[in-house]
């Protein structure tokens, strides 16, 4: 009975690679539902084409990680106790 | 309009008057008393009508201390709410000080939402900063104790803009009424307390104070503070500052600001801390453009804010609270132990990066689609790239290394979590899911609706919104949330190795305010310590000899004269001075404290002598 739900979820770590196609079967499904669903009043053009905020999604996501974690904080780094000190 | 409601049933008064009562109730009552504060405020913020009460003339001023209409209502409303829950959440908490500050705190909150005019705005508005503070100091450490400093001393800095920007005003219009500003008339006056305003709404690059301070209060502190300053920030723009253009700028800088920083965080409690930011500014650019509905989608947000920030801070305590530290890189492998928290931190996860069924979606969405609306497309997709990098951040990469990435280390001990946390958050995770399954129960309670007087003239589009009414669940708007959630969710499998948190500390404005500081004291301690020793040798010199002659003399007139007159005096001067040192107790929290008390004195005093 114990902590059934952690096991559960401990179990789930072996079956990520199913939980990976599962998710981009999603992805696919809305694609393509969004290549007939489209905004009634777009508001501004780029909206009318489909798959615009998959690509806004993916992108910026990429984006943000990339210089973020690679070209940013490295400038930014200072020790994480810097200002306990003395 | 002048309305009923009796003073009795202000908010402030429950939460100020329990404070005040804590140290008389026994321990163990106190548990169960805690939440009675709370459950009283959220009966009174249903019950309470339209209109202004609690009227007063202070030295010629006229003050409003319950000022009640659609617009202090909805804040009233979740603060009362989110009280409750926070309250619940701390019930397990022996140190009576910290609940006696988290009550002033709230209590605070509830007087600056129902103030109608500045002068009691500004003390409520004190109250909670010195509160606050004592959040930040009960964690007791050497670190909280210097955050609490530099947190401090930015609020008393952000204050002081705020007062005199106050009395300017009234000395140039007479008035102390707190009422809408004209965008296209503002005086300096005005610029003067929206500058006060910005910094409690962390208004970059005046934010600092948060990420840097919030990380160190307590468990439970945090969770009050993540809700009641800054959500009170955003309550007195929407009502003074509506339309703002500057705002409108400054919210979008902040919501992108907020998420880069979040991005390449270690600490949870920082991360989060960085998304107040982030999600503040959502409110600030909706109150910014100034549309009806922008400033309806700024209010529902900062409700939903205030439920699923409260939840995030609420799990990310347990962590804390459980493991002994908040940072990723310390973490790992929780889920299998603490798969509770990981599901209730989960919702409130998807909760603000605004997916369908959830409140983040119904808030954030109608922010959005009013920016957009407003024919500011810029702003409204500068919105949607930090609805991206908050679902990368705090939707995935935090629960992500926290719960998943390693594997758990068995050995490591885990402090059990007391039950009412787990109520706390469940209650918080079912407010976040039903306010997002039944929109119309937060949109019922909107400032601008249909049967509303709308509170201020400078408020444009208010027909619009009355016949159009946002509709959250359309088919388009369900299929764009998820292809973007979707997405980023991809972005985020591609990146996740390079996205590994870091043990470091990625520096931040408050850099520049302790550089200003350690000038400031250069300045004081340079120059001004050689005035000090040249005045010191010429007081050696001259002054002491003049003061041992003078002394002499009257030392013999001491002796001759008064000590066979009053006897009894110098017994007296020395039990005051012992007293004196009983009081100064060196303790910035006292003085803190004693100040505001004594404020509250002199001012109930000078009432009472002038009525």
């Amino acid at each position: 009975m114990k902590n059934r739900l952690g096991q559960w979820f401990e179990g789930q770590r072996y079956k990520a690679v199913h939980w990976f196609w599962g998710f981009v079967v999603v992805l696919a499904v809305l694609l393509m539902a969004n290549m007939f669903l489209l905004p009634h009043h777009p508001h501004f053009a780029a909206e009318h084409w489909p798959g615009f905020w998959a690509l806004f999604g993916f992108v910026g996501a990429v984006v943000l990680a990339f210089v973020l974690k690679k070209i940013v904080a490295p400038m930014l780094a200072m020790e994480e106790d810097c200002y306990d000190r003395d | 309009m002048t309305a009923t409601n009796s003073l009795l049933a202000h908010p402030a008064l429950y939460f100020l008057g329990a404070s005040l009562l804590v140290p008389l109730v026994p321990t163990r009552l106190l548990k169960w008393l805690l939440p009675v504060p709370a459950l009283l405020a959220i009966v009174s913020v249903l019950t309470m009508d339209a209109g202004a009460s609690g009227f007063a003339d202070y030295i010629g001023m006229d003050l409003t201390f319950f000022r009640v209409d659609a617009l202090s209502t909805i804040f009233a409303n979740v603060f009362a709410v989110q009280g409750l829950i926070s309250l619940i959440f701390a019930m397990h908490l022996k140190d009576k000080g910290q609940h006696m500050a988290s009550l002033a705190y709230v209590g605070g909150g509830f007087g600056c939402v129902f103030a109608g005019d500045y002068l009691t705005l500004f003390i409520f508005w004190e109250v909670m900063s010195v509160a606050s503070t004592m959040l930040v100091w009960s964690n007791r450490s050497t670190r909280s104790v210097k955050a609490g400093f530099r947190y401090f001393l930015f609020h008393t800095l952000g204050g002081l803009f705020l007062l005199g920007g106050i009395l300017l005003r009234y000395a140039d219009l007479g008035t102390m009424s707190f009422v809408p500003v004209d965008p296209s008339g503002a005086m300096y006056y005005d610029w003067l307390i929206l500058l006060g305003f910005c910094v409690n709404a962390a208004v970059v690059p005046l934010h600092a104070w948060l990420p840097d301070a919030y990380p160190e209060a307590t468990v439970t502190g945090a969770v009050f503070m993540s809700a009641y300053t800054t959500k009170t920030a955003v309550y007195v723009l929407a009502r003074a500052f509506a339309g703002f253009e500057i705002l409108a700028v400054a919210g979008v800088i902040m919501c992108l600001y907020g998420v880069f920083y979040a991005t390449m965080e270690n600490n949870a409690r920082r991360i989060l801390g960085y998304h107040i930011v982030s999600q503040v500014g959502y409110m600030v650019a909706g109150v910014g453009i100034g549309t009806a509905m922008t400033l309806n989608g700024a209010c529902a947000h900062a409700y939903a804010h205030i439920l699923y920030k409260g939840l995030l801070f609420m799990s990310v305590g347990c962590l804390l609270h459980a493991a002994g530290t908040a940072k990723l890189t310390e973490l790992g492998g929780l889920v299998g132990r603490l798969p509770w928290v990981f599901i209730l931190y989960a919702v409130a996860g998807v909760s603000i990066s605004g997916m369908p069924f959830f409140n983040g979606f119904v808030s954030k969405t109608m922010t959005i689609a009013g920016a957009a609306e407003a024919h500011r497309t810029w702003l409204a997709l500068g919105m949607e790239l930090a609805a991206v990098g908050t679902f990368l951040s705090v939707g995935l990469k935090l629960p992500y290394f926290a719960f998943f990435a390693k594997k758990e280390d068995p050995a490591r001990e885990l402090k059990p979590i007391p039950t009412n946390m787990y109520v706390a958050m469940g209650i918080g995770a079912a407010l976040c899911l039903i306010t997002g399954l039944f929109p119309s129960l937060l949109y019922a309670q909107l400032p601008f609706r249909e049967g509303v007087t709308a509170y201020s003239p400078f408020v444009a589009h208010v027909a619009e919104v009355l016949e159009h009414p946002y509709v959250p669940y359309t088919a388009w708007h369900l299929l764009q949330a998820f292809l973007i959630l979707g997405f980023t969710g991809l972005g985020f499998v591609a990146m996740r190795k390079i996205l590994v948190p870091h043990a470091q500390r990625n520096v931040d404005f408050e850099y520049l305010y302790i550089l200003g500081g350690r000038l400031f004291l250069a300045l004081f301690s340079r120059p001004f310590a050689a005035v000090d020793t040249i005045w010191s040798g010429v007081y050696r010199t001259l002054g002491l000899r003049g003061l041992m002659g003078s002394a002499w003399i009257s030392s013999i007139f001491d002796r001759k004269g008064i000590d066979t007159v009053v006897d009894g005096t110098a017994t007296s001067v020395r039990s005051l001075g012992k007293g004196a040192t009983i009081i100064q107790t060196g303790k910035l929290q006292a003085y803190a404290s004693a100040a505001i008390l004594a404020g509250l004195g002199v001012y109930a005093l000078v009432w009472l002598l002038s009525s």
